[in-house]
């Protein structure tokens, strides 16, 4: 590339603005003080960048993605076969990552026989390449303009990208009309119109592709056998990038090989509907350069042209990604197409976008297997902690990647490589986990809870009273980061354990279980605990409520996952012994049943597992599948129908398909049932409860404020399943809603 | 090339409309096979939601137009 013209650079738009992305990382912009800076940031310093970016762009974030979101919504609804597309494309990557090596040279022959020519960047030194590919063309005296309009605004107002297909994700139209103001100074000021603006970036983009020496395209996929790349587009950018200049550099990460045009099908069908909501892109671009097609002369259009001496030259980086294929849990970060999925469907993204929810280069859930392999623990470790493990992602990932459970993995590396901290006497004794002694003393308070529950329990009310007290709270604050502006837990003496121990059980049921006594039922809300019990026993149940511990989901939310493995083995030693006894094991909370459902498969024996997973059940979905054998309804409470009820399911309960069991039994006991839509009520279990993120939790927590206002001043009662929607919407709107089982209670 | 006129008219044989989309890509891939290897799926006008909300015409044309041929 001798030369000093401009060269023109391009991303396939609605795809992959990351490896591939090749405008100025990093840049001071508007955004840049609330990116992640150094590990030791305090909690009120996080707190502060997340508000500063909540308030400047947070609303324009927030639109786009719910838009996003609820068109994938949509196009997924109408596709019939997205889970088999789903498998197909998940196993074509696992295939194609197991056979990289030898993708790598059969594309590389390939290439070359087609007359290009084929690098592969293996050097972690590279790594500033990768990221920084325009400012360093600029220092060679190259003249780089981004293509996509998206990412020409933003390599303009000199920030980096905000999500992964929409880099300009964050900027209103306002924002880039006086952007285009200042920077290009027009006779006539740009007011904000879209088609206004649209039509000046497409005239001034396209005169630099006119003109340009070299075109520099990403690649979505690239197909080893013919030696093709595939670019995604809407806009058309890349196309006219890779043909129009005489040479072609495609650049793209290893992880972008697929075999053949045949294995491409499914990513076709699959990308568009899970990004951004279409059926598909406007341009979906196969490419097998150098072709002989001529080259244009725009400065002599009607002049003949001959076959064109082009060049093609395909870049493959590796920068860390052969030793993520070895790393048994970041090696599914490799099977992603950059949809922007995970961005969208995820309700603190929705609410901090990627400059405060991402890193040096990605954004979003997935963004945290990425940064960890390809930058390192340090940056995703800054915003990894947004990630809260409500599972709602995990359904939209057209590769069905486990994102939490990856974001739980690099959270418990994270851990593992801390400092010991200043107020970790506080919580000594407290923790009796299985975690290193540099662990953060916030992370360790909350993944400890259940001995924290058992204590406030013993100590009830005055243990309350205390924690209750303004100096107490400050110093909870200060050292431990529990919000000052929560409500905490009210535990109470008398558990549900306690309760049910004391009290004859009906002699003559027809079948028995067993209620899991979830912390939050069984030490602060008994009456939920209890609701279930006289429900189940209404119905002809025996109920055995065991002594058994947590299950694990409080640590492994705070990435301790070797606290959690602990609990699952001895949660399952108490309950296998039940399930073998021919017993069920009912769960009042989601977020518990979710952990026999899904979770412990990562813990358990594949045996054990699949025993508990197949005999557990939430308490709704065991209600309904007895109303439907013929139980007796009439037994139950609000049979006669009562009222309108506000129901917001919870996140991993949604995720699991059980929310339709509740709506269905409170229609079919006569309540008039809305539902909430939102991903997620904010709280996410400890989330909301921490200093450094209790205002995202409140700004989450008010789309479903706003969703059910008008519900609650119609007079519906509202209702939630997760003791911490609970608590939120508590919060939200002054009073406690109960458990959907408390209104069948027939007490 | 069909991205820098503002109008595409597409003209298309009947016979060469495919009901869906595995039945494209077994054409593809036939056609992959004979050495037709550079194709492009386009779908409608090339668009853009990057400046606020969705424009028609970016890159690649605003309108586009196809014309189906039954006669051959």
């Amino acid at each position: 590339m001798a030369s000093e013209h401009p060269a023109s650079s391009t991303n396939p738009e609605s795809a992959d603005p990351a490896v591939e992305r090749t405008d100025p990382e990093g840049e001071p912009g508007a955004a840049a003080d609330a990116g992640p800076a150094d590990g030791t940031r305090s909690r009120r310093d996080k707190a502060a960048a997340l508000r500063h970016l909540m308030a400047t762009e947070g609303e324009t974030v927030g639109e786009n993605t719910r838009g996003f979101n609820r068109g994938t919504d949509e196009a997924i609804g109408r596709l019939s076969n997205y889970e088999d597309l789903r498998k197909q494309a998940r196993v074509i990557k696992e295939d194609a990552i197991a056979e990289l090596p030898d993708l790598i040279d059969r594309v590389t022959e390939a290439v070359e026989a087609n007359g290009g020519s084929v690098y592969l960047v293996k050097s972690k030194s590279m790594t500033t390449e990768e990221l920084e590919c325009n400012a360093h063309l600029e220092k060679e005296g190259f003249d780089v303009v981004e293509t996509d309009l998206g990412e020409w605004v933003i390599q303009i107002a000199e920030e980096a990208p905000s999500h992964l297909v929409g880099p300009a994700i964050h900027k209103s139209p306002e924002e880039i009309a006086t952007l285009f103001n200042e920077r290009f100074n027009p006779d006539e000021p740009f007011s904000g119109d879209p088609d206004e603006l649209t039509q000046f970036a497409r005239d001034a983009v396209g005169e630099h592709i006119e003109g340009a020496d070299v075109g520099m395209t990403g690649a979505n996929f690239v197909l080893a056998e013919s030696g093709s790349i595939a670019l995604v587009t809407n806009e058309g950018n890349a196309r006219k990038t890779a043909v129009t200049p005489q040479t072609h550099i495609a650049v793209g990460g290893v992880e972008k090989l697929l075999p053949s045009i045949r294995e491409l099908e499914p990513f076709v069908e699959l990308i568009g509907r899970a990004g951004t909501g279409q059926d598909i892109t406007s341009y979906v671009s196969l490419l097998t350069p150098p072709t002989d097609s001529p080259v244009l002369d725009f400065d002599a259009p009607d002049e003949s042209m001959e076959a064109g001496d082009r060049e093609f030259h395909l870049v493959l980086v590796d920068n860390g990604r052969m030793a993520m294929r070895e790393d048994s849990q970041l090696r599914e970060t490799l099977y992603c197409i950059r949809c922007g999925a995970c961005n969208n469907s995820c309700a603190n993204f929705q609410s901090v976008g990627g400059h405060g929810f991402g890193g040096e280069t990605y954004t979003g859930g997935i963004a945290t297997g990425w940064e960890t392999g390809i930058e390192g623990l340090d940056s995703a470790g800054e915003f990894n902690d947004l990630c809260t493990g409500c599972t709602r992602c995990v359904n939209k990932c057209p590769v069905k990647i486990d994102i939490p459970w990856i974001n739980t993995v690099v959270r418990d590396r994270a851990n593992r490589g801390g400092e010991d901290g200043e107020f970790s006497f506080l919580v000594e004794g407290l923790t009796p986990d299985a975690e290193p002694g540099g662990l953060d003393v916030q992370k360790r308070l909350f993944g400890n809870i259940e001995t924290l529950a058992k204590l406030g329990s013993a100590a009830a009310p005055l243990s309350n009273w205390i924690t209750g007290t303004r100096p107490v709270r400050a110093v909870l604050d200060r050292a431990l980061g529990v919000d000052a502006r929560r409500e905490l837990p009210q535990w109470r003496r008398e558990t549900v354990r306690d309760w049910a121990g004391g009290r004859a059980s009906s002699a003559d049921a027809d079948r028995e279980v067993v209620l899991y006594p979830d912390v939050y039922t069984n030490y602060a809300h008994p009456e939920r605990g209890k609701a279930a019990v006289r429900t189940l026993e209404a119905l002809g149940v025996r109920v055995i409520v065991p002594d058994v511990g947590e299950s694990g989901r409080a640590p492994l939310s705070q990435g301790m996952i070797a606290t959690a493995d602990r609990a699952a083995s001895e949660v399952y030693a108490v309950l296998a012994e039940h399930v073998d006894a021919g017993r069920d094991v009912v769960v009042i909370e989601p977020s518990d049943l979710a952990m026999f459902r899904d979770d412990y498969e990562k813990f358990l024996p594949e045996r054990s597992f699949e025993r508990l997973r197949e005999n557990s059940y939430e308490i709704m979905e065991y209600v309904y599948g007895l109303l439907e054998n013929g139980a007796d309804r009439d037994a139950l409470s609000g049979a006669d129908g009562a009222g309108t009820l506000a129901y917001h399911s919870h996140c991993q309960q949604r995720t699991l398909g059980l929310e339709p069991y509740t709506t269905a039994v409170l229609s079919d006991m006569g309540y008039d049932v809305t539902t909430s839509d939102v991903e997620c009520c904010g709280m996410a279990g400890s989330f909301g409860y921490k200093s450094e993120y209790y205002e995202v939790s409140m700004d989450v927590g008010q789309q479903l404020e706003a969703q059910f206002a008008g519900e609650r001043d119609d007079g519906s009662t509202l209702v939630a399943s997760g003791t911490s929607c609970s608590d939120q919407l508590e919060a939200l709107f002054g009073e406690a809603p109960p458990h959907p089982i408390e209104l069948l209670d027939p007490v | 090339m069909s991205l820098y006129p503002e109008r595409h008219v597409i003209v298309v044989a009947a016979s060469d409309v495919v009901p869906d989309m595995p039945a494209a890509f077994d054409r593809l891939a036939e056609e992959f096979d004979a050495g037709l290897d550079s194709q492009v799926l386009a779908t409608g006008p090339s668009a853009t939601g990057d400046m606020g909300s969705l424009v028609r015409g970016v890159h690649g044309p605003q309108e586009v137009h196809v014309a189906i041929l039954e006669d051959r």
